[in-house]
């Protein structure tokens, strides 16, 4: 089952690495990224999912990590790219 | 979210850094450590942390030197683990990097709090296949809370002290800070560090409410224990719960001691390995009271076969295991002790289930009385905790004797039990009863270890005799790797492939090669004299026990069945 995730992080080392990482280790694919660095230091991750389990404990998991200020599932897009 | 003034956490000092001094990259970060209230690490030197151990000399933090790496990380987690503060181990780039991985896993699958710190090649060479270059950053991101590569002096300081708070606060971990080598020399002004708020949760009145109105209408309920109550500091709230409601109780292999072993609503231990009374009350409970718990496969047995009719109230400190596996029907937030103090009023009409479980208890408790004359170890290990005492520390290895300790010996608290319980590391219990020892001189420490186990982590024998570590070590010696063996035989139509150990050193002669003093016996008659002479030798010693290489370990739940399904001599 897909799903789309909105995730704000902060542009520190590994941070990305980090996300995608657990994505992956939780049992997910990511099948859609794209990433937008804003001004604060900080950026806007939204990707695209798919994995039988719950993604609202994948966004708790992606909450733990520090770099991490908010992990939450958005509507997805009835088609085209993500959020741009 | 409410916030109030940092504190002192494990013995951390809050506060910024009052040193304008121009100093070492090294120098600042051994400075943090001791303005961190570390006053002991564990490692290995090599030549891209060489100046960290060059700044060492002058300071006051006590270095203990390992034979290996893996025992550094291993120890610095028996340090944490028996002190209730950080262990801290650092190692050198490339291979001293990688060998502590292991021992970081470890920390990480316990939620032991953990600083590695490793060297790394200079900055202008990293990325490019130098000496002893390894990405240790992206290798142990998997396993660590949070890591960081300082590329600068004057942020060692800072991160140093952010990495000692993050790996204590909140659910404990380990965290990892890679040290180029040119940062490690250069000098600089550190920049300041002030720690954050503290954020504390407020506890939920409706969920506790909702908490307490489930207790008070189950028929049978279980207090489920895991090991997030001795990390939150909360067995004391734990055993008024208990004592209050005389709920029946089990714990996972962590939790055990978090409740003493031998209070009369004990259980044992749930899961593959548990105690028959456990898994038989957990499976037939209409409630289970989760406590610093997560559900662990070897605790549930087949999960959709897991107290299938039980509700569920699950409390933890980490909101991301709340429905992780099992989903929670009331799940309070908050300070568990707190929570369980706001519990310890519910009451409810439990008196037959209370009977029945202590019925339960009668039925299936060990018995002692095997035939033969042989050594039988699960007999040694009880009469061993009970002449070690209720403050002793037992650190294991992972296998049969591992499961044995868990069973039989006497805990009266979680911290005194040391055990690789998540990630199941043969080679930990040499190097974790070191480093309780060191973190706690005045209590004695007994390691019991198989003849696998001890093997993967014996050059630590060396670091005993070095500082005079009086660990008593008793090895259960079945010329096998025992718990392999057993699947094989029970899974595997004793098929036995690559467990045979029989042609194992003498490990007497080991022992007394790194100077430690050894003995060893094999007739049941013998176990009580050498008991005393191993708790009453002055230094570290090495009791050598044959046992039955056909010693099983029972009740076991087979893989891929429920709880319900026990094999075993009394299940």
């Amino acid at each position: 089952m897909k799903h789309q995730l909105h995730v704000q992080l902060e542009n520190s080392e590994g941070a990305l690495l980090r996300v995608l990482g657990t994505v992956e280790r939780r049992g997910f694919a990511i099948t859609g990224c794209r990433s937008n660095a804003n001004d604060s230091g900080h950026s806007d991750l939204y990707l695209t999912v798919s994995g039988a389990r719950h993604p609202d404990i994948l966004c708790r998991q992606l909450e733990r990590l520090l770099d991490v200020k908010s992990a939450s599932m958005i509507a997805a897009p009835a088609s085209g790219p993500l959020p741009a | 979210m409410q916030t109030q003034p940092s504190q002192d956490t494990a013995g951390m000092r809050a506060g910024t850094l009052q040193q304008p001094a121009q100093m070492s990259g090294a120098q600042w970060l051994l400075r943090a450590l001791e303005d961190a209230g570390v006053d002991t690490v564990f490692g290995y030197p090599g030549g891209a942390i060489m100046p960290v151990y060059d700044a060492l000399v002058d300071s006051p933090v006590r270095h203990i030197l390992t034979r290996h790496e893996q025992g550094a990380a291993l120890a610095a987690d028996g340090y944490a683990r028996a002190g209730d503060r950080l262990g801290v181990c650092m190692a050198t780039s490339g291979p001293g990097a990688t060998n502590l991985l292991t021992g970081i896993a470890n920390a990480h699958m316990d939620s032991i709090p953990l600083l590695a710190i490793t060297g790394q090649v200079a900055t202008g060479l990293m990325g490019t296949d130098a000496f002893q270059e390894v990405d240790v950053f992206g290798m142990s991101m998997p396993v660590v809370k949070h890591s960081w590569v300082v590329r600068d002096p004057a942020d060692v300081y800072g991160v140093i002290r952010e990495a000692c708070r993050v790996a204590t606060e909140g659910r404990p971990g380990p965290v990892l800070v890679d040290l180029p080598k040119d940062v490690a020399s250069a000098t600089g002004t550190a920049r300041p560090w002030q720690a954050p708020q503290k954020r504390v949760e407020p506890i939920c009145s409706q969920s506790l409410a909702a908490a307490h109105g489930l207790i008070e209408n189950s028929q049978k309920p279980v207090l489920y224990i895991g090991g997030g109550v001795v990390l939150a500091s909360a067995e004391e709230a734990l055993r008024r719960f208990a004592a209050a409601t005389g709920i029946p109780a089990v714990a996972t292999l962590k939790g055990l001691g978090a409740l003493d072993t031998d209070s009369p609503s004990f259980l044992g231990m749930l899961g593959m390995h548990g105690n028959a009374a456990a898994n038989h009350a957990v499976q037939n409970s209409d409630l289970l009271i989760v406590a610093g718990a997560r559900f662990d496969d070897r605790a549930t047995g087949r999960l959709d076969g897991f107290a299938p009719n039980a509700r569920v109230i699950h409390m933890d400190a980490d909101s991301a295991e709340i429905g992780k596996l099992r989903p929670a029907d009331v799940a309070p937030r908050g300070d568990l002790s707190s929570l369980l103090d706001g519990l310890s009023t519910a009451r409810g009409r439990w008196h037959s289930w209370q009977a029945h479980c202590a019925q339960l208890k009668q039925r299936f408790k060990p018995r002692y009385d095997a035939p033969g004359t042989g050594v039988y170890a699960p007999a040694l290990l009880r009469q061993l905790s009970l002449k070690a005492g209720e403050h002793a520390f037992v650190s294991c290895d992972v296998g049969q004797h591992q499961m044995w300790v868990a069973q039989h010996w006497r805990m009266a608290s979680g911290r005194n039990h040391l055990t690789s319980a998540g990630l199941g590391t043969m080679g930990y219990g040499l190097p974790a009863a070191m480093g309780a020892w060191l973190a706690c001189p005045e209590r004695p420490v007994v390691c019991v270890s198989g003849d696998g186990s001890i093997m993967m982590n014996i050059q630590e024998l060396a670091t005993l005799r070095r500082y005079g570590i009086p660990v008593k070590i008793v090895l259960l010696d079945n010329a096998a790797l025992g718990l392999v063996r057993q699947w094989q035989e029970l899974f595997h139509a004793e098929r036995y492939s690559e467990v045979d150990l029989s042609d194992n050193p003498d490990f007497t002669e080991v022992a007394q090669a790194f100077g430690i003093e050894a003995f060893s016996v094999s007739r049941r008659d013998e176990v009580d004299a050498a008991l005393d002479q191993l708790l009453t030798a002055k230094g570290p010693a090495l009791l050598h026990v044959k046992i039955d290489p056909r010693a099983n370990v029972w009740p076991l739940v087979p893989p891929g069945h429920d709880n319900a399904s026990m094999l075993g001599e009394q299940s």
